[in-house]
This record gives structure tokens, sequence and C-alpha cells, in this order.
């Protein structure tokens, strides 16, 4: 079954002087337990897409449904609910706040859904250990590598329980073996958990650990491929 | 955890939030000394005429409330004073013969009142024999002494021993003289009073007057300013036929500016606030204003833009009531520093002496007003919060996120 499906996507920013067509008529199914990644050289769209997958921009035209939802006419608050209930997100940078600790970031989004405080802490801490971030649950983001904040924030993805986490660029900002282990516990949470995930990146070691790849190229998508498992 | 996020994000640009809650504790302190300089002011100016000769209670003719002539004394006065006496709640009460008439010394004359007393009695209610900065109570002159206020006595040109002639208007209506010798002076908290007051015994009296004692006022001190309109309840169930009235009825501009006071200090503590105010919202603008890639990822991620709004109001309201209990905190301690020291306005008395107030000053902030000061502090912090939380809910999570350099 499709989680994810979206039909005539198109993205226009008419705030400049001159119109930007930044998506230019999308179709796209994903599915359940997908480890999709949406390449393409920088300003093809690839994060215009992702937000608008993620029902955090409005497409120009097209319907976006997620889990069988239309989320393209959804009120602001209703959106902003539905996010906190079926999408995770990881970003680029600036994903955790600074104040809170390793936990307490992951907490947070329970709290936001309401979570006993008991349920809270104990969901949190398992959401660590399977980040591999257990002993740095009392750590604010400074005291934490890059890398690791990235986990917190896979963390704090999981932890939501959603339907799918969307990541953008999440390795971006990592040294090569850092965005490989951070690849590597995506993959494992694909696998054993079958947790969906759709990704963008730039990086080429990123996109061969991918099993589908979504080639953007000015607001269209010219490729659509599956590669096979490449590990035993 | 709410609580804690928004605790921490107060700490966050601790400068910038230390500026703020110091600006605010300066302000409430400094606002309630002035609050307890201007309370303490209208205290004294209660305090000391109910200490000179207003009394808690007074009793009078219900005549004389109307005309307050020699002929409308209090009939009987003599058995109302003793069972008045009897009164758990009473500390004193003096019956007083009250007559308008002339001072006249060789050099000047002037009208005054003239106040018979039993010296025994007015010391039991009025403090006006501790007053007497120069003679005795009514001692070491043998024929008619009296007590003049200062003032007067300059006027007069009246020393210790002076001679001067009384005169009023007898019950028929002849002219009554009096000629006396001045025994003490007395210097009260205010030359309105002492400009125009001679204090006279009664037994002197007596005979001038055809042989009775004329009581015109009873005035009664209680043993505290809190039993008055319990005390006066009961005495108007007493003595039906006679006008009870308490300090408030009698001076009701006291009693007003006692009430004003606590008005406009509130008002004034709230012009401090609605400054202060500004000062807030500015602190708490410049936060988000730091946090808006924040805010945008809180959003992004299912937090509420009430939820975000709400954070926003707590923050404003722990810098606000962190900078508003330091500010009580230090207020009271200086307030209490001066009331128990006293602050000596002697430089100031002679201005002070015509509105009635002492020369020490203790200031005294009710309690009531620290429980409408913190509501006012609430109240500023939410209003304070209103544009800054608005602001923090029109973060767009796209823009916010994408906004990274
Ligand atoms: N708010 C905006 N207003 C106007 N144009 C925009 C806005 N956001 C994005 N664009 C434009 O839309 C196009 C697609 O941008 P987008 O950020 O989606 O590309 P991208 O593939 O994610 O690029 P990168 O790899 O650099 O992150 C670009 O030409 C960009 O300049
Ligand atoms: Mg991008």
């Amino acid at each position: 079954m499709a989680i994810i499906e979206l039909q005539g996507i198109t993205k226009t920013y008419k705030e400049s002087s001159v119109p930007v067509h930044a998506l230019r008529g999308i179709d796209l199914s994903i599915d359940k337990g997908e480890f999709a990644a949406i390449v393409g050289p920088s300003g093809s769209g690839k994060t215009t897409l992702l937000n608008i997958i993620g029902g955090l921009d409005r497409p120009t035209n097209g319907t976006v449904r997620i889990d069988g939802t239309d989320i393209s006419t959804m009120k602001p608050e209703e959106l902003i609910d539905f996010r906190l209930h079926h999408i995770g997100f990881v970003f680029q940078s600036y994903n955790l706040i600074p104040v809170l600790t390793a936990k307490e970031n992951v907490e947070f989004v329970l709290l936001l859904q309401n979570v006993s405080r008991s349920e809270r802490d104990q969901q949190a801490m398992d959401v660590l250990a399977r980040v591999g971030l257990a002993e740095r649950a009392g750590d604010r983001p400074s005291e934490l590598s890059g890398g690791q904040q990235q986990r917190v924030a896979v963390g704090r993805a999981l932890a939501s329980k959603p339907s799918f986490v969307l990541a953008d660029e999440p390795t971006a900002n990592l040294d090569s073996t850092t965005a490989e282990s951070l690849l590597d516990l995506m993959e494992h949470l694909n696998r054993d958990r079958a947790m969906t995930f759709v990704f963008s990146t730039h990086d080429p070691r990123v996109m061969k650990r991918a099993r589908r790849i979504l080639t953007l190229e000015d607001g269209m998508i010219t490729s659509d491929a599956r590669q096979d498992e490449q590990r035993p | 955890m709410l609580f804690g996020l928004a605790w921490r994000n107060v700490w966050r640009n601790r400068k910038r939030s230390l500026v703020i809650m110091t600006a605010i504790a300066l302000g409430l302190s400094g606002g309630l000394f002035a609050v307890g300089v201007f309370v303490g002011i209208a205290e004294s100016m209660v305090d000391s005429a109910i200490d000179r000769n207003l009394a808690h209670l007074q009793l009078h003719s219900h005549a004389y409330k109307a005309n307050a002539v020699i002929n409308n004394d209090l009939p009987n006065a003599g058995l109302l004073i003793d069972s008045l006496k009897q009164l758990r709640t009473v500390r004193g009460v003096s019956g007083r013969g009250v007559f308008d008439g002339m001072a006249s010394s060789p050099t000047a004359n002037t009208g005054v009142q003239i106040i018979a007393v039993n010296p025994q009695d007015e010391a039991a209610v009025s403090s006006i024999g501790r007053k007497i900065n120069e003679g005795t109570y009514f001692e070491e002159v043998r024929q008619n002494p009296v007590l003049v206020g200062r003032k007067l006595a300059e006027n007069l040109d009246l020393r210790l021993r002076s001679k001067l002639v009384l005169s009023f208007s007898g019950k028929d209506g002849s002219i009554i003289f009096v000629a006396c010798r001045v025994a003490g002076i007395f210097e009260t908290e205010s030359s309105l009073f002492d400009g125009g007051t001679v204090y006279l015994r009664h037994e002197e009296l007596t005979g001038l007057t055809g042989g009775e004692k004329l009581v015109h006022e009873v005035a009664i001190r209680l043993q505290s300013a809190e039993q008055v309109s319990e005390t006066l309840a009961s005495v108007s169930v007493m003595f039906p036929n006679v006008a009870v009235e308490s300090w408030k009825d009698l001076a009701p501009e006291l009693k007003l500016s006692a009430e004003l006071t606590g008005v406009t200090m509130l008002f004034f503590l709230g012009i401090i606030l609605f400054a202060l105010l500004f000062g807030i919202t500015n602190t708490m603008l410049m936060s988000v204003m730091d946090r808006v890639r924040e805010f945008g990822v809180l959003m992004a991620i299912g937090m509420k833009r009430a939820r975000v709004f709400n954070l926003i109001v707590l923050e404003t309201l722990i810098l606000s009531l962190t900078g508003g209990v330091i500010g009580g905190i230090v207020g009271a301690l200086i307030v209490r520093t001066f009331a128990s020291v006293g602050i000596d306005l002697s430089a100031f008395a002679d201005g002070l002496s015509a509105y009635g107030i002492s020369a020490v000053l203790y200031p005294f902030v009710p309690g009531e007003i620290y429980l409408q000061l913190s509501f006012l502090v609430i109240v500023t912090a939410v209003v304070a919060a209103v544009y800054p939380g608005f602001k923090a809910t029109q973060m767009k999570p796209a823009r916010a996120i994408r906004a990274y350099t």
C-alpha cells in the first residue's frame, strides 16, 4: 500500500520578481518499507519536494495523499497535528532544541502527543538505545558530535511512531565515516523495523545505499531506479 | 517539562534576561519604597490627628452638631463619661468644653478655640500633654494656667507665665473674660492647630459659666484603632440620644486621603509596570527572533501554534516574576529597614507641619499592595507576551528551516 501518493504536483514560488518553477509536475508513489533517496543537482527541487510531502509547504497544483488522507486541503492547525502523528522529520541542521538534553529532545515530541510522563520516560530511553545513545541521554546537543546530534534527531523522528521519516540531506554536515554510520542506523531501522525512509542527498555514497533512487532535474523526476540489495 | 524548557530558555541569553529582570526589580523596589513613603505620610496624618485631638470616637449632642454654640452642651455628661470608662475597649475618655472665642495679649489678639478639659482625663485620650516642649502640663502656675500652641505664642508674643485674656460669650450672651497665665507651650505636627487652640482646666471655668461644668464633646480613645466600628456600634446603642461618630466621620478628608493613597499608589505602580512592559516585550521579541529556526522546527515536528504561544507566555511570566519577586523582596527590605529607623524629615518639618505630618516618617506598605502588585506583574507579563508570542506562531516551518546559513 502506498503511504505517500503525489499527483500532478507543481510548485511555483511567486514571491520573487520572476516566478520560480521549482516543481513541474511530479507523480510519485512510495510504499511502506521503502528506503528511497531523492537525488539531483542543487536547485533541482529536492527540498521543495520533501517539504510538500511532509506538509510543511503547499503545492501550487496537485494532490498529496499521506496514509490515504489528502493533506493539501487541511487547515494549518490540522496539518500540524497530522505531522505530529504521521511524519518524522530529520533536517540538515538545527534539528534539536539546544537547551534540552538528548533524552528530553526525544521526549518532547511525546509530550506534544500528550503521552503520560512515565511512558514518555521509558519510550525516550528505548529510542535512545535504538540509536545507540543511551549513555548520552543527559547530554545537551552542544556536548554531542554532529553525527550524534543527527542520531538524536532520528530518534526523535522515530519516537512519534510515524508512518515514515523524511530526511533532507541528513548527512550533509557530517564527515564520511559519520555519514556512513548514520546511514547504517537508518538502514538497520528500515530493515529490522520496517521503517520507511525518504531522504535527499548529494552524496554518491549515500545514494548507493538507497534501494530506490529518484532523480530530480529542473523540477521533474527524470529517473526512478530500484536497485537490488547490495549486501548479501 | 514545558516549564523546564521555558525556564532554560529564559537563561539562554543570561545577560539579556538579567538586564530586564534588574530593570523590573529596580522599578518595583523603588516603586514600593515610594508607596511606603506615601502610605507612611497618609498614616502619619491620620495617626497624628487622632493623637492630637480627634481621638477615635466623639460624642456630641445632636443640637451641637447642628449648631456648635455654648448652649448646646451634653446634659449629664459626668454620668455618661463614667459609664463609657467601663467599656472594655476604651482606653480613655475626656469630656471637653469647647468655646469659640478670642485670646488677647498686650500686643495682639486672635480668634481661638478654647478647650476646657480635666487634665488627667485628657492625658488618657490625646497626646497634648506629651507635646509640651516648654513649661509644664498645667503645673507651676497657680491661677488659671493655660496651654497654648507654639504658633499662637509666637503670634501673640507670649512666653511662659505671660498673661493673656480669653473671652467668649456665655450662655446668656454676655461676654466672659478669663485672665490666664501660660503654663505650657505645645507643639504638635499641625501648625494650624497650634495657632488656634488654647487648653484650659474645666475647674477654672465652672465658676464663670454659672457653676455647671459644660461639656460639649466627649472624646474616646480606644485600646486599638481596629475597635472603632465595634465600639461605635455599642456606644450608639447605649446612648441613642447622642451623636456618636468615629474619626472617619469627623474628619472625612483624612479618611479620603488615606483611601485615595491606596488607589493612587496602585496607579503609580501600574505606570511603572506599563513602562517596563515595553522593555519586557522588546526582550522577548529579541529572544523570539533569535529562535526563528527553532520555532520552525518545533512547528514542523508538530507543536501547535497555541502551544508555541503558551511557551512564550510562560517564558515571559518567568522573566517578569523572577524580576518581580526580587524587586518585591528588595523593596520590602528597604521599607522595613526605614520603618524601623524612620526617615528624618526634620529639615522639611516646617513645611510639613502645615499638613499635620510628623517630622519622622515611618514608611509602610500594606500587605494587600503586594498581592495587587503580583497580580499586576502577571497581567503585565501576559500583555507583554502577546506580540512576541504572536510573532513566534507566524513562523513558516518551511521558510524557517530553509534559512540555513
Ligand atoms: N522561498 C523561495 N522563494 C523563491 N524561490 C525559492 C524558494 N525556495 C526555493 N526556491 C527556488 O526553488 C528552486 C528549488 O529549490 P530547492 O531548495 O528545492 O532545491 P534543492 O534541490 O533542495 O537544492 P539544494 O541541493 O541546494 O538544497 C531553486 O531554484 C530555489 O532557488
Ligand atoms: Mg535542498
